[in-house]
C-alpha cells in the first residue's frame, strides 16, 4: 500500500490540487463581484506596462509612417523634405488631436444627454483569451470607480466594470457570452434580454407577438440598476420564430464599434 | 526555483503581448495561446512538483488578466499538465514532431476543458460554440509562434535540460 502511495504520490498530489482548485473556482463564482487581492495585484502591476506598450506601439507606427514618407519626398528634394517632414509630423499630431477632440466632443455630448456624471477613460488592453470579451481601462478606484459601473462610448453601451484595482479596471463587454442586459425595442417598448455571443448578440425572451423589425434599435430598459434607461445597445438584423415557440429568435449587432474602441466613458451612477 | 521564476517572467511577457500587442494586428480568434507552450515545456522539461505549482500560478495569471473567474484556467492547465506528463512517460518527447502533436492536442484539450468547466458551473451554453470555433485558428497561430520560438531558442525548446529524472523513476519523482 505504502509502495503504491509512494509510486503515485505525484498524481495523488495533482488530483488533490485539482479538486482544491475546482472548489476555489466554485467559491469564486459565487463571489464574482469581489476583486481578490491577487487579481488586484496582477491588474495593478500589469496596467503601467500595458499603457507603455500601447503608447510605444502607437509611436512606432508613427515613426514607420513618417519614415516611408521621408523616403518618398527625399527623391524630389532633400531640403524641402526635411522641412516637409516636420510640418507633416505636426500636421499628423494636429490631425490626431483633432480626431481625439471630435471623439471626446461626441462623448461629452453623449454625457450631456445622459445628465449623469461620467469619467472618460482610455482603453489600454484587451482580454488575453480569444473567446472572452473584456477590455482594460486606465481608471480605477483612485478615480472613483467601483464594480458594476456602466461603461459607454459615443455610439452606445460598451459594458460594465467587473474587476477593479487602484489605477485600472476590467470591463465586461456586452458581447461577452456571460453578459446579459435587460433591453427594450425603442419603438414598440417590447422587453427582452440582450445576450452576448462573441461578435454578435441575440435577444432572448422576446414575446412571440411583439412587433420587431430588422433595423429596430434596442435600448437599455433600466432594469437591474446597472445601465441608465434609454442608452443605445444594438440594432436588430434578423428575426425568426416558429408557430410553437413561446419567444422570437432575434439577432442583433452592437451599436458601439468594439474594434475601434479607444476612449470610453464610465458613468459614475449619480444624477447631477 | 530559478527556472520556474524564468517561466513566470516569460508568462508575464507573453500575457502582456496577448493583451496589448496582438490585439493591434490580430482578430480575437487568431490570437495564440502562448501560456500553453510554457505549460508544455514545464510538463516535459521540469521537475514535477515545482512545475505543477508554476503551472497553477500561470493559470492564476491568465484568470486575472481575462474576464474569467480565478480557478478556471488553473484547473484546466493542471489537467493538461497531468495529461502531458502521462503522455511523456510513454513516448519519446525529444522528437520535435511529437512536441508539435502534443501541443495541438493540448490546445484542443484545454479549450474543451474550459468549455466543459464553464458550462458545468455557470450554465453558459453559448461559450461552447464560441470556444470550439476559435480552437482551429488558435491552434494554427500558436503553432506558428512555437515554430518561431524553436528557430530563436532551439536549445531551450528541443533539448532536455531541467527535468533530470530517469524514465524508471519518472513516475514517483517528487524532487
Amino acid at each position: 500500500m505504502r509502495d503504491l502511495l509512494n509510486r503515485y504520490r505525484f498524481y495523488l498530489l495533482a488530483i488533490v490540487l485539482l479538486l482544491a482548485t475546482l472548489i476555489l473556482y466554485s467559491y469564486n463564482i459565487r463571489q464574482k463581484s469581489i476583486t481578490t487581492f491577487f487579481e488586484r495585484s496582477v491588474l495593478s502591476i500589469t496596467a503601467p506596462f500595458q499603457l507603455g506598450i500601447d503608447g510605444a506601439a502607437s509611436a512606432v507606427a508613427g515613426v514607420w509612417r513618417d519614415y516611408l514618407w521621408l523616403i518618398d519626398t527625399r527623391q524630389r528634394n532633400l531640403e524641402l523634405a526635411a522641412e516637409n517632414q516636420k510640418l507633416r509630423a505636426r500636421l499628423n499630431q494636429i490631425d490626431e488631436v483633432t480626431l481625439q477632440n471630435q471623439r471626446l466632443r461626441k462623448l461629452l455630448a453623449f454625457v450631456d444627454d445622459l445628465d449623469r456624471a461620467a469619467l472618460p477613460a482610455q482603453v489600454i488592453g484587451e482580454d488575453v483569451t480569444p473567446w472572452a470579451r473584456t477590455i482594460v481601462i486606465d481608471k480605477g478606484t483612485r478615480s472613483g470607480l467601483r464594480q458594476g459601473l456602466a461603461v459607454v462610448s459615443a455610439d452606445g453601451v460598451v459594458g460594465r466594470v467587473i474587476k477593479i484595482s487602484s489605477y485600472s479596471s476590467r470591463v465586461l463587454l456586452i458581447t461577452d457570452p456571460s453578459s446579459a442586459v435587460a433591453a427594450l425595442i425603442q419603438d414598440t417598448r417590447s422587453r427582452g434580454i440582450l445576450r452576448g455571443h462573441g461578435d454578435r448578440l441575440s435577444v432572448e425572451y422576446m414575446e412571440h407577438d411583439a412587433t420587431v423589425q430588422p433595423g429596430s434599435l434596442l435600448v437599455t430598459s433600466g432594469m437591474g440598476g446597472v445601465f441608465p434607461k434609454g442608452l443605445p445597445l444594438a440594432r436588430v438584423v434578423s428575426k425568426s420564430h416558429d408557430d410553437f415557440d413561446l419567444f422570437q429568435r432575434i439577432e442583433a449587432v452592437p451599436s458601439a464599434d468594439f474594434s475601434r474602441l479607444e476612449e470610453v466613458l464610465v458613468i459614475l451612477g449619480d444624477d447631477r | 526555483m530559478k527556472r520556474c521564476l524564468l517561466y513566470l517572467v516569460a508568462a508575464w511577457g507573453f500575457l502582456l503581448l496577448q493583451s496589448t500587442f496582438f490585439p493591434l494586428f490580430l482578430d480575437a480568434r487568431w490570437r495564440p495561446n502562448l501560456i500553453l507552450i510554457l505549460v508544455l515545456l514545464l510538463a516535459i522539461r521540469e521537475r514535477p512538483v515545482p512545475a505543477m505549482l508554476t503551472v497553477m500560478l500561470l493559470g492564476a495569471f491568465l484568470d486575472s488578466l481575462s474576464g474569467t473567474t480565478i480557478g478556471l484556467h488553473i484547473a484546466a492547465f493542471l489537467v493538461v499538465f497531468i495529461l502531458i506528463r502521462l503522455v511523456a512517460e510513454k513516448l519519446n518527447v525529444e522528437s520535435p514532431a511529437l512536441l508539435v502533436l502534443i501541443l495541438i492536442g493540448a490546445i484542443f484539450v484545454h479549450g474543451l476543458l474550459v468549455a466543459f468547466i464553464m458550462t458545468t458551473y455557470s450554465d453558459l451554453a453559448t461559450i461552447l460554440y464560441l470556444l470550439i470555433t476559435t480552437l482551429p485558428h488558435q491552434a494554427l497561430s500558436t503553432l506558428f509562434v512555437f515554430f518561431i520560438l524553436v528557430i530563436i531558442f532551439p536549445r531551450w525548446l528541443l533539448e532536455d535540460s531541467g527535468r533530470s529524472d530517469h524514465p524508471k523513476t519518472f513516475r514517483g519523482d517528487l524532487s
